[in-house]
């Protein structure tokens, strides 16, 4: 007898088509554990083989993605109480949201587990849940408008100097968003200062909001701050219409991903881009010519927010991010050998500074950070590149501690040098 | 759930001592982490340990061992996770051991082999394994799935046709008794550093471990095994391009070679393997079917099911037969396709449409060398089942197939259109075989109750019919030992000798508890009704 054909299919339609459903995503979790694995298609090295920063350093399951969504379960059936819970608030923050282990679901399972855990932490802080150490970063955001605990009137400082046209007088179709870190850590104004220099040189309609930017709210998104966001968001969007702004750039990887991902949900039509974007339109067209060879090994660290958080969900879709136009900006400069490192792409390992981890357990940031600066030695990297001024900070400090000698660039500063 | 008592509280401080607070939890969120086993039953029962710990040593689990035989306290422990067998907690006090800090990989390429702990991957090891010339088998659990396991475990692997189970390439093994002695087999048994050679003197230790299903930690912890590697005639890194989940990988054609053959039956499909065996051609072997094409293939569930509908596969592979060929040899892939050829043309067969071929190999089959990622299976409905999974013959699994498709047709739904899946993985050349037959279903309490229905039918047809199933294999050795030569007896004095307190993965692979009292029983009626006991 053969089976009469088509006669079991799923009753439940999120079995055969997927739509985002809290429960239904954490309970389809079967433990097979690739959330904490780079893809096995893609291991080169045993050392550097995983993916998941929380789980290989707090190393019990419950730090895991996996274990994050039997937590979930857990909470959402009653079978467990938020209140035995003992490190309720560490087992959803002690994570950099990096979407490794989301990179690691979706290559076999129709699942958002990395929205889980944003919608969990938008659930404790509505709940009043806050991790302590967050109330410094987030008293500042509220008071001075920025991440960095900084006075908000010392914000466009960084431009000090430089002939741009300021958006709160005047129009343009491009507003540069240098972005907190960008604004306020002093060693990182050279980026920002080249990279709006490169826009102008370029002869592009640019300007700033200089000391009226804010924070673009993407972190405190990620902390489960969703009204902040909303407020930033409204802030900045209502900031550009007023300016006649077209299109926002940005070198900052978190502050892209907010802009392109977020913002849409709030209304934004901007176009947005990173200015790794920018700059390889720029090569391509001939208008950025390399003069000077610089011979160096190098590697290229792809920053989540620039990576892999950058595509926006369709199941069996490629896990789209920019890839290519920081490797394509690198390899085009004369005299730089470029060396890939083993985990990279979509399955890259995070610089340890996203998601509040930072701010609310430094130890464990320091530690993933200090984990690539390995790696990429491993591969025989004498700098380490990226393209986002939050982990450029973290390697420099890593590289600091460790008393090694690798040198950190933005793509910015190594195209600045080619010039 | 952390009781908080006493006890609780004597061996948290036990556990800190030896392993450091670091490694010690009793916090009910990661508790949570681990209170499910992986298939219908584990979602059925969810339950939480008392403690999670992560030891770092064979020493360290010795000394958990001898403290959990001072304060009786249960324990078990786990590798990577998938498959998962049966280690959550089932009794009160339970520490479950987190293998991940045994994680040390060594290669001895000279002797060609590996020396591995708990929690190293398939994709570790063969990641390191093909830069030094070796590879390793991998299992359809994936690459992400703990090799380890893999070998003391049910241990099929797709080079199996080639290489044999995993856990026939066991070498030495270093392994922590319930009673909390260390125990070596084969050459590590003499000074305690050489892995080269299985067998020590005396018997055979290693068979204690293995079995079908192995022991599950019910009789002590292994903490260290070496494994054979074999030549790898391949590149030095896994080739793969684009992004997930849809990666390509290209082999290169000169060294691997894959042939795809449908046959109007799967008996003449067999034929064509056992021949294939004969000759010793080719490296991995399958016998494909149409469920599995799309299970590996589609990246979405809708593209599952739209594929699966339109009967895409179903048409065009019909009762495949997969065989790579590798060129370890000069010239071998093209003696070995003479022989292929020929075997083509005696036994029927006919090569899959080229459109079909490049369809499935590049994006999935190539990758079944490093991973082979059955995770997959679980997209479409979150609960895999199997009404068979037999390791006989291919012959055996024949006879087998029809009856676990009758159990399909019963439990279809709620069981997931499977067709006829009739998986057949030859090993050894064919001179044994793992037969599988395999399903999906929707992961719900609902469903999951039912399927538990079909696993118990499973088991009661196993035993009347004496089908090493792993169904059977899985199951307490007290219902089925009386089917299989009262193996039970044999199983119960060991782990009366090395577990008298009987905590390791109690109630695990033998159930002590009812299997004495039940003896009790026995012996009391024997005294009372002498001959009526021995019947029973």
């Amino acid at each position: 007898m053969v089976m009469e054909h088509g006669k079991s299919v799923p009753i439940d339609p999120w079995q055969r088509k997927y739509y985002w459903d809290l429960r239904k995503n954490a309970w389809h979790c079967d433990r097979d554990s690739n959330c904490k694995w780079i893809d096995p298609w893609e291991i080169k090295s045993a050392r550097f083989s995983k993916v998941c920063p929380s789980s290989a350093y707090y190393l019990f399951d419950g730090y895991s993605c996996q274990g994050r969504m039997d937590v979930t379960v857990g909470l959402i059936d009653g079978e467990l109480k938020q209140e035995e819970v003992h490190d309720l608030l560490g087992i959803y923050y002690k994570c950099n949201m990096c979407g490794g282990c989301d990179a690691g679901c979706k290559r076999i399972q129709d699942m958002e587990p990395l929205r889980v855990i944003q919608e969990m932490r938008h659930k404790l802080v509505g709940e009043g849940h806050l991790v302590p150490t967050h109330a410094p970063v987030m008293d500042s955001l509220r008071k001075e408008d920025n991440m960095m605990m900084q006075p908000k009137a010392d914000r466009g400082k960084w431009a000090e100097g430089l002939k741009v046209k300021d958006l709160t007088r005047e129009k343009a179709d491009v507003v540069f968003h240098a972005g907190c870190r960008f604004s306020f850590d002093k060693e990182q104004w050279p980026v920002a200062r080249t990279a709006l220099s490169l826009l102008q040189k370029a002869g592009v309609d640019v300007g700033i909001m200089g000391a009226s930017e804010v924070c673009c709210g993407g972190r405190p998104y990620e902390m489960g701050y969703k009204g902040e966001f909303t407020k930033f968001a409204e802030h900045n969007m209502e900031a550009w219409r007023n300016a006649g702004v077209k299109t926002v750039v940005t070198p900052c990887s978190d502050g892209y991903w907010a802009f392109k991902r977020l913002y849409p949900e709030v209304g934004s039509k901007f176009e947005v881009l990173h200015m790794v974007e920018f700059i390889d339109r720029l090569i391509k067209q001939g208008k950025i010519k390399f003069t000077r060879s610089i011979p160096m090994t190098v590697t290229y660290h792809d920053p989540c927010h620039l990576g892999r958080r950058d595509h926006v969900y369709v199941p069996g879709e490629p896990i789209k991010g920019i890839y290519d136009a920081p490797r394509d900006i690198i390899k085009s400069i004369p005299g730089i050998e470029f060396v890939e490192m083993y985990r990279n792409k979509e399955y890259a390992w995070c610089c340890g500074a996203g998601g509040g981890a930072k701010e609310g357990y430094p130890e464990f940031n320091a530690w993933t950070a200090q984990e690539r600066i390995t790696e990429a030695k491993a591969v025989g990297a004498q700098a380490v590149v990226t393209a986002c001024s939050w982990c450029e900070r973290n390697f420099m400090d890593a590289v600091k501690t460790m008393g090694e000698k690798t040198k950190v660039y933005d793509v910015v500063e190594l195209v600045q040098q080619a010039i | 759930m952390p009781y908080g008592d006493e006890k609780h509280k004597l061996m948290y401080e036990g556990l800190a001592k030896i392993l450091g607070e670091r490694y010690v939890s009793d916090d009910p969120g990661v508790l949570q982490a681990y209170s499910r086993d992986y298939y219908a039953a584990g979602v059925l029962r969810r339950r939480r340990a008392e403690f999670i710990i992560l030891p770092g040593s064979t020493e360290e689990i010795q000394q958990v061992v001898k403290l959990a035989n001072r304060y009786h306290f249960p324990f078990s422990i786990i590798g990577t996770g998938m498959f998962f067998p049966t280690v959550v907690a089932v009794a009160d006090y339970w520490v479950l051991m987190d293998s991940k800090r045994l994680n040390r990989i060594e290669i001895d390429e000279k002797n060609m082999y590996a020396i591995i702990q708990n929690y190293v991957t398939h994709a570790q090891l063969h990641a390191e394994a093909i830069k030094k010339g070796l590879f390793n088998g991998i299992p359809e659990a994936g690459g992400q799935a703990s090799a380890f396991c893999n070998a003391i475990w049910a241990g099929n692997q797709d080079s199996s046709y080639r290489t044999g189970m995993a856990s026939r390439n066991i070498l030495g093994v270093e392994w922590v008794l319930p009673n909390g002695d260390i125990l070596r087999t084969g050459t590590l048994a003499g000074r305690g550093d050489d892995y080269s050679w299985g067998e020590g003197p005396g018997p055979d230790l290693r068979g204690l471990l293995r079995g079908i299903s192995g022991h599950n930690a019910a009789l002590g912890i292994v903490t260290r095994i070496a494994v054979k590697l074999y030549p790898w005639p391949g590149p030095s890194a896994w080739p793969v391009a684009g992004l997930a989940p849809g990666k390509k990988c290209e082999l290169p054609l000169d060294k691997f070679k894959w042939y795809l053959i449908t046959y109007p039956t799967i008996q003449k499909a067999v034929d064509a393997m056992y021949e294939m065996g004969k000759c010793e051609i080719g490296a991995v072997l399958h016998h494909l079917p149409p469920l599995y094409f799309d299970w590996w293939w589609a990246k979405s569930r809708e593209e599952y099911w739209k594929t699966w509908l339109e009967e895409y596969w179903q048409k065009n592979c019909k009762n495949v037969v997969a065989i790579c060929l590798w060129n370890w040899a000069e010239d071998q892939i093209e003696y070995e396709e003479k022989v292929l050829n020929q075997i083509i043309k005696d036994t029927g067969g006919e090569l899959i449409d080229d459109e079909v071929y490049q369809r499935w190999v590049p994006y999935t089959l190539n990758n079944w060398i490093r991973d082979s990622n059955a995770c997959r299976w679980m997209r479409v409905g979150g609960g895999l089942g199997n009404t068979a999974i037999l390791f006989d013959s291919m012959d055996a699994a024949l006879q087998l197939f029809p009856v676990a498709f009758e159990l399909m047709d019963k439990y279809t739904p709620p069981a997931l259109d499977a067709g006829r899946a009739d998986w057949i993985l030859p090993m050894d050349f064919c001179h044994q075989a793992l037969g599988e037959v395999d399903y999906v279903f929707e992961k719900t309490i609902d469903v999951c109750t039912k399927i538990q229905e079909s696993f118990v039918e499973i088991m009661r047809r196993d035993r009347q019919d004496k089908v090493l199933n792993l169904s059977t294999a899985m199951s307490l050795q007290n219902l089925v030992g009386p089917a299989f030569a009262n193996v039970h007896h044999i199983t119960a004095r060991i782990k009366d000798a090395i577990d008298p307190n009987n905590i390791a993965n109690p109630t695990r692979l033998i159930d002590m508890e009812k299997y004495k009292a039940k003896m009790a029983k026995l012996a009391q009626e024997a005294k009372q009704e002498p001959g009526k006991a021995e019947t029973k």
